[in-house]
């Protein structure tokens, strides 16, 4: 991995009209991909993961232009992929591959091996027709197939062996940069390990660079130099690996990864279970996406989106828990009000360890007057509440930075 | 590399091919689909009143050969000439392809099919390029009376076909089935067998070229609409159902109602014209099911043309369904040919089935009515009874 940047995101916006109605007319939009923006280096992984229907595939596809974007743009190599004509955009394509999650349609069923494979070949001018063939013939040795396999038609492989195939068409052309979507999670375990590691076996022979989309976080932990977590349209933190893994600072980050099983039977990490369902991505809610299922949303999450921004050390989130200025302007109402809520769900937390019940700190009356008549109050609930939610971001007015507390150990 | 034991690897052809052995029905259809092109393209042989060989005072002279290519004697039309053409080059084309078999095997099963459609295509083009320049060519060279010389006793050695008479030929007077004239003489004096044969050139020309016209239109639009999607469907779509909103028999009878001299040619124009939106409609499903499937986004990852993606990998995957509707179309085709001609609306110059039956009607001939209706029976079950078999083919849920 190095630090040049090979492709620059910005602002991508993908919008689906949904149409009603006898005349087809657009009544909104299903915002699948709603302003969003990243980097990818030259030969790093970039893992993109979030829950079904998040915009995850729509956002690697659009970003390759198989699917039209609304809005936004990516500069490869100085030029805006977005605004490339179709013959310029054509030639373009041979650098940017994808592979799919699906290995039985991904395949034309009606070519050969070495057609399937091959045909891009020849088209881009790589090689003839026997050069192509030669070709086809190592890559399939390259993946892990016999090089005879050439004249076979999809139907004869197994999953996994499509996959490897699909693999092979994908780096036929030498890209720099692969969408890799949902690249392993339609095989078993034991095939996922070896076509994980036959990617990075690629990548390092290569030069390749991954966007890996995924919801399994434990491929995407193992394979990515840098992870962005979407929730319904949006990236909500976007940090290196081990940077994501021992400090989530999103609420949503959070949850993802406390949903992630243990391999030890009597582990007692707490699970963070989020209520209610991800909204309509027709009609997302105002403000933070996440507020209306966010243990910690407080006013302002209502009524203004979070920006990614830089909370340290190069680890991006969208969230106002961690934009101190602006917390600082906060009524002490507003204060009050969220540090019940933070507490509340704290006291959740307390309660399945078998701490003492905390749920009086919520009860504690709320006046309403000059704020420094009940800023003590406020403050022993804030203190309260820090040493019962050790997993929430700490919480002070002082302004100070709010960097996530560590895990708490169990 | 040691040579591996060369394995079969099937295509996806040959593997529907295989369900489709495994059904009788189909397979009897089949075979009479083929008995029945074969008695088209052979027609001649069986009976021509024209001699094979044959030799008097002035030498040998093989009249027969000539008259396939240069004498339009057996009836006026393009057909005609087209089916001669077939049995002309049937042979050239036999021993070419035993010749070609013997160096397939030796080669593996890729270049094999290469080479093998390579062949067809040659072929293919050798035919239409004679037939268009045996079209354009009009030497009428006047048939002696082979027959009746023959009778007269003119010549030394001559070899005729089994029957010697031409569909054209007007014999004296009715009787009944005979050894000479197998189904008898009609009250016009035409030998009903002879007829008949000819009769098989006109029905499968019209199923067939119809259906060619027909389908190439549909797929057309249909893939057009389907793979661009938006204003281009929404438009060939209104466009197909203002073509759905006229009955397309009663379109086709309007049609040949304006000819002064119904052709053969105009009718199978007429039902290409009418026909086209149901491929068209079938097409368009498909196009809009494959176009989404992640091996033609592949395809278009790979920086093709959408020429090559519609062409290379969405059209092979829908030619499934095209090639059942195709079988079905020819059946429908025929029997619509058939009832034009029934009507008195089909061409007069030809000797069509449904003509036969209308004539048998109008003499109050049951038998002619009889064989009319059998054969046209025989001839749409085919067809229907085939077609049903590649679906079945086709549809992995009835794999055995």
């Amino acid at each position: 991995m190095s630090d040049e940047t090979l492709i620059s995101v910005r602002n991508l916006q993908k919008f689906f009209p949904v149409k009603k109605g006898l005349l087809r007319r657009t009544v909104g939009h299903v915002r699948a991909v709603n302003d969003i923006s990243f980097d990818i280096k030259k030969k790093e992984t970039l893992g993109l993961v979030g829950e079904s229907g998040c915009g995850k595939t729509t956002a690697g596809r659009s970003l390759l232009r198989l699917i039209e974007p609304t809005g936004g743009e990516a500069i490869y190599r100085g030029r805006d992929l977005f605004k490339l004509d179709g013959s310029e955009m054509r030639k373009l394509r041979k650098n940017l591959q994808i592979i799919f999650q699906d290995p039985y349609s991904s395949l034309n069923p009606r070519m050969t091996i070495e057609s399937l494979i091959g045909e891009a070949i020849r088209i881009h001018g790589l090689a003839d027709a026997e050069g192509a063939r030669t070709q086809v013939q190592e890559l399939l040795e390259r993946v892990g197939l016999q090089a005879s396999y050439v004249s076979r038609y999809p139907h004869e492989f197994s999953g996994g062996q499509r996959q490897r195939i699909g693999i092979a068409r994908a780096v036929a052309l030498n890209p720099e940069f692969i969408v890799c979507d949902e690249a392993v999670s339609a095989l078993d375990v034991s095939i996922q390990a070896q076509v994980i590691n036959l990617l990075q076996d690629l990548q390092d022979e290569f030069d390749l660079s991954y966007l890996f989309i995924a919801h399994d976080l434990s491929v995407v932990r193992h394979i990515s130099d840098r992870i962005a977590v979407m929730y319904l349209g949006r990236i909500v933190e976007l940090a290196e690996c081990d940077e994501m893994f021992s400090r989530p600072a999103h609420p949503y980050t959070q949850a993802l990864l406390s949903a992630i099983p243990e391999p030890k039977p009597r582990s007692t990490r707490e699970r963070i279970i989020l209520q209610g369902d991800v909204p309509s991505p027709i009609n997302p809610p105002t403000g933070c996406a996440f507020h209306t299922r966010c243990p910690a949303a407080y006013t302002r999450c209502r009524q203004e989106v979070p920006e990614l921004a830089d909370i340290g050390a190069g680890h991006m989130a969208a969230c106002h828990l961690y934009d101190e200025p602006a917390r600082a302007e906060m009524t002490a109402l507003d204060m009050h009000n969220d540090v019940v809520r933070l507490v509340r769900a704290g006291a959740t937390l307390s309660k399945r360890r078998g701490a003492p019940d905390t749920e009086d700190l919520t009860k504690s009356p709320l006046q309403l007057g000059d704020p420094s008549e009940y800023q003590e109050q406020i403050d022993t609930v804030i203190r309260k509440a820090k040493s019962v939610t050790g997993e929430f971001p700490a919480f002070n007015k002082d302004g100070a930075k709010g960097a996530s507390t560590p895990e708490s150990s169990d | 590399m040691a040579a591996a034991p060369q394995r079969e690897y099937p295509s996806y052809w040959a593997i529907v091919w295989e369900q489709f052995r495994k059904q009788r029905t189909s397979m009897i259809a089949l075979y009479t689909v083929v008995l029945l092109f074969v008695i088209a393209i052979y027609a001649p042989v069986l009976s021509s009143s024209v001699p094979f060989i044959w030799r008097d005072e002035s030498g040998l002279s093989f009249p027969w050969f000539r008259s396939l290519l240069f004498n339009r004697n057996l009836f006026d039309g393009s057909i005609d000439i087209f089916f001669n053409m077939l049995l002309v080059l049937s042979p050239f084309f036999l021993v070419s392809r035993l010749v070609l078999g013997r160096r397939i095997r030796d080669l593996e099963t890729r270049k094999a099919s290469k080479v093998e459609n390579q062949h067809l295509a040659v072929w293919a083009m050798i035919l239409i390029g004679l037939f268009l320049i045996m079209n354009s060519i009009e030497p009428r060279v006047a048939v002696p009376e082979y027959r009746e010389l023959a009778a007269a006793g003119a010549d030394t050695f001559s070899l005729f076909p089994p029957l010697r008479i031409q569909c054209s030929d007007t014999l004296h007077g009715a009787t009944g089935p005979g050894l000479s004239h197998l189904l008898g003489i009609d009250d016009a004096g035409r030998d009903i067998f002879v007829r008949m044969v000819y009769g098989t050139r006109v029905s499968l020309s019209v199923g067939v070229i119809a259906v060619s016209i027909y389908i190439t239109i549909g797929t057309t639009v249909g893939a057009v609409a389907g793979y661009f999607g938006g204003t281009t469907d929404m438009v060939a779509q209104r466009f197909i159902e203002i073509f759905l909103c006229f009955p397309s028999f009663f379109l086709i009878l309007t049609f040949t109602g304006f000819l002064r001299q119904p052709s053969i040619i105009w009718i199978m124009v007429f039902i290409g014209i009418v026909r086209w939106t149901g491929p068209a409609r079938l097409v368009r499903g498909e196009f809009l099911r494959l176009k989404n499937i992640d091996f033609v986004t592949a395809a278009r990852a790979s920086g093709l043309t959408n020429t090559r993606v519609i062409f290379r990998h969405v059209l092979p995957n829908a030619m499934g369904p095209l090639l059942v509707n195709a079988t079905f179309g020819v059946a429908a085709a025929i029997l619509v040919e058939s009832t034009l001609s029934f009507l008195g609306l089909g061409d007069p110059t030809l000797p069509s089935w449904g003509r036969i039956l209308s004539y048998g009607r109008a003499t109050g001939d049951t038998r002619m009515m009889l064989i009319a209706g059998f054969a046209i029976f025989v001839t749409v079950s085919a067809f229907n009874l085939s077609g049903e078999g590649f679906r079945d083919a086709l549809d992995p849920k009835l794999r055995r």
